[in-house]
């Protein structure tokens, strides 16, 4: 269908400008279409304002529109709107990407409304059912969808990242992503680090028909709080330095001196190092204070949090498999315990994923198989600014991680306080509505793939929408997210039903007679 | 009613009217026959507006002492020369707005328009229009003259009254926009 004229070139070569007077179909993020050269270019729409310039006193008498004053006057022309384009160029199939012809649009060109088929085809990497998680259907559609699909191959390698203030629907949308990679059709392995405790709904997926086939039904465990353990042995001499606090250098100095001689061990507990550095002050009686000292810090760090533990802890097996999504409940834990258990379990996943592709791994260190990791709050875990154990580990698997196959999802809801490295790694980014200036700086210097005119339109984003770009689609694109089959376990709280309920039950329980339904009007 | 005659033209649109006086016609035109806005036809076909209007005294303001009476009988030239003379833009013919092909001709008659001619000229697929206003924009008096057509019209067309005022709100501000650029 044509719906308008090439008028000429916009700012930038790539763009262009076309008029029209169909406004209905003018959705800013919305494609259109021109042939030129014996090619169908696609193109983004990007601004759209009327170009048919009423005189301002004819918006004086709200009732009257400036057009119908028009109209008598004669001007039975409809308004024309002009509208710009990014041309992102003619799909080429075989290489399932847009190559930009350079050739600007001659002036009259036709521009036409692009058809769903051509969307459906050209937005996606993929559209075949394998490899595949449908997220949504195009935002700017409203009469026929047009689904979207995130290319699994590109999440899970090149890493992902859910940006989004708070209510948005970050969550939603990443349990979407989650029901996607355990469907039968990708049967991922997936680990989530929930820092909320909101994602065990997931759970519903192992007896819903959707997620199944004849021989393959999706594994869910959520591990509560107290079930994460750390051994000991796991952390290294640096992570025990690094989590005791206010260290002096002869604190440091014994401590490495008596994890030596423990070193080698196959099993090393908090007693033995106890004892190993009571052994060092018993020899060197000039260093008693200071092992009393940093004796009283191990007791203080390790001994009084829940999650250290000499001899249990969570095996990489249990954690990851194919067709498996296992929930880490983080959500009594503090900002330390937190970071400690997501430095620990990706340092073991990455040893254990590099040996692997080497051939040389052993025992619980052999993991033949790609894993998917999210992270939610990731600003928690790979702060911008401030300490966490976590960020470097977090770093190197989102710069290395694409070798030996670990994937990596991003979320969080204040983009600007996440490490900009962190996030400049992420190759594909969904974002939902940001209103924060800063957050939207942070986006635009550290996510490579946003550019300009979608910085525009987070504000505007409402809940459930959401703009996706980079690796894993053709282009950005703006989507409304799909339902979710599982229910949704992050739901905000509506607190004055939840007061009134509270009193309302506790009133009953007092055999009072109900809350008057007539209330009163509070005047100042 | 007839008010005049057209005894010129300044351009292919704009025609000189000389309002006809005492024993030229039966029923002299009164001056509000011939103000400001009043639609005219000339002739049979062409459909014009009273754009502006002009007096001539031949004898530039000299003082003629005596009555009315006196003055027939002694100098009745001096009556018969002073002239109330009209200007009219032709804006259509009855079957359309527009710019007119064939113009009027000198001793072409000028009637006042009734309210059925009026009406059935705006109703241009039984909507309203009133697309001849770029032709009287040069006019002196346009936002004046647009405020008459407006009132004329919102009586014949009261359901339209509100866009009308827009019409009229538009002229006005125009002429203002241009005076106090």
């Amino acid at each position: 269908m044509i719906i308008g004229l090439v008028k000429g070139v916009g700012e930038t070569p790539n763009d262009f400008e076309f008029v029209t007077s169909d406004i209905s179909k003018m959705s800013i993020g919305d494609f259109v279409t021109l042939e030129y050269e014996g090619m169908e270019i696609v193109s983004r729409i990007t601004d759209c304002r009327p170009i048919t310039d009423y005189p301002p006193i004819m918006y004086s008498n709200p009732e009257i529109s400036p057009s119908e004053i028009a109209l008598i006057l004669g001007d039975e022309e409809k308004e024309l709107y002009l509208v710009t384009a990014t041309i992102l160029g003619y799909y080429d199939e075989e290489r399932g990407e847009f190559i930009n012809p350079r050739i600007i649009p001659p002036q009259g060109a036709r521009v036409k409304y692009a058809s769903e088929e051509l969307l459906v085809k050209c937005l996606n990497r993929k559209t075949s059912r394998i490899g595949t998680a449908h997220v949504g259907y195009m935002l700017t559609r409203r009469d026929i969808e047009v689904p979207v699909y995130l290319d699994v191959s590109a999440i899970t390698s090149e890493h992902l990242c859910i940006l989004a203030s708070t209510g948005s629907g970050k969550s939603y949308l990443a349990g979407v992503i989650v029901e996607e990679l355990l469907s039968p059709k990708n049967m991922a392995s997936v680990l989530i680090f929930d820092p909320h405790g909101e994602y065990h709904t997931l759970t519903e997926m192992m007896s819903k028909n959707e997620f199944s086939s004849e021989w393959y039904s999706p594994q869910v465990e959520v591990i509560p709080p107290e079930k994460i353990k750390i051994r000991f042995s796991e952390l290294e001499v640096s992570d025990i330095s690094a989590s005791l606090p206010e260290m002096s250098e002869r604190m440091e100095m014994l401590l490495r001196r008596a994890y030596e001689r423990i070193a080698n061990e196959p099993i090393i507990t908090r007693a033995m190092l106890k004892k190993a550095i009571e052994e060092i002050a018993n020899e060197k009686p000039e260093m008693s204070n200071t092992a009393s000292a940093l004796l009283w810090r191990i007791n203080r760090s390790f001994e009084q949090s829940r999650i250290f533990d000499d001899f249990e802890h969570l095996s990489l097996q249990r954690l990851f498999s194919p067709g498996k999504c296992t929930i880490l409940d983080l959500s009594t834990m503090g900002d330390w315990e937190q970071q400690m258990v997501a430095l620990i379990v990706l340092r073991k996943l990455l040893y254990a994923r590099m040996a692997t592709e080497k051939g040389i791994a052993k025992g619980e260190n052999y993991l033949p198989y790609p894993v998917f990791v999210i992270l939610e709050e990731a600003h928690r875990f790979a702060p911008r600014s401030g300490e966490s154990k976590a960020i470097s580990i977090i770093r190197r698997i989102l710069a290395e991680g694409r070798k030996f196959g670990i994937g990596m999802c991003l979320i969080s809801q204040r983009p600007s306080k996440i490490d900009g490295d962190v996030l400049s790694q992420c190759m594909t980014s969904v974002i939902m509505r940001i209103v924060n200036p800063s957050d939207q700086e942070s986006i635009r210097t550290s996510v490579e793939s946003v550019g300009r005119e979608v910085l525009k339109e987070l504000p505007g984003l409402t809940k459930g929408q959401a703009i996706v770009s980079g690796r894993a689609v053709n282009t950005t694109v703006m989507i409304k997210v799909r339902e979710r089959v599982t229910s949704h376990g992050g739901e905000s709280k509506n607190a004055p039903e939840e007061w009134r309920k509270y009193l309302e039950n506790k009133r009953k329980e007092e055999t009072l007679p109900p809350i008057e339904e007539d209330i009163p009007v509070l005047r100042s | 009613m007839e008010i005049g005659v057209i005894i010129g033209s300044e351009s292919h649109m704009k025609y000189v009217v000389k309002v006809f006086k005492e024993n030229e016609v039966k029923e002299v035109p009164k001056p509000e026959d011939c103000s400001l806005g009043k639609f005219v036809k000339i002739g049979e076909k062409i459909v014009g507006i009273i754009s502006n209007t002009t007096i001539i005294d031949p004898d530039y303001g000299r003082r003629i002492y005596g009555n009315v009476e006196e003055l027939k009988m002694f100098i009745p030239d001096y009556l018969d020369e002073r002239e109330k003379l009209l200007s009219v833009v032709a804006i259509g013919t009855k079957e359309r707005q527009g710019v007119i092909s064939s113009t009027p001709f000198v001793g072409d008659t000028v009637r006042l328009m009734e309210k059925n001619e009026i009406k059935s000229f705006h109703e241009v697929d039984g909507k309203l229009r009133i697309s001849y206003l770029p032709y009287l924009y040069e006019e002196p008096l346009y936002d004046a003259i647009v405020s008459e057509i407006v009132e004329e019209l919102s009586s014949i067309f009261p359901e339209r009254k509100s866009v009308l005022e827009g019409v009229r709100k538009m002229a006005i501000w125009q002429r203002m926009k241009e005076v106090y650029k």
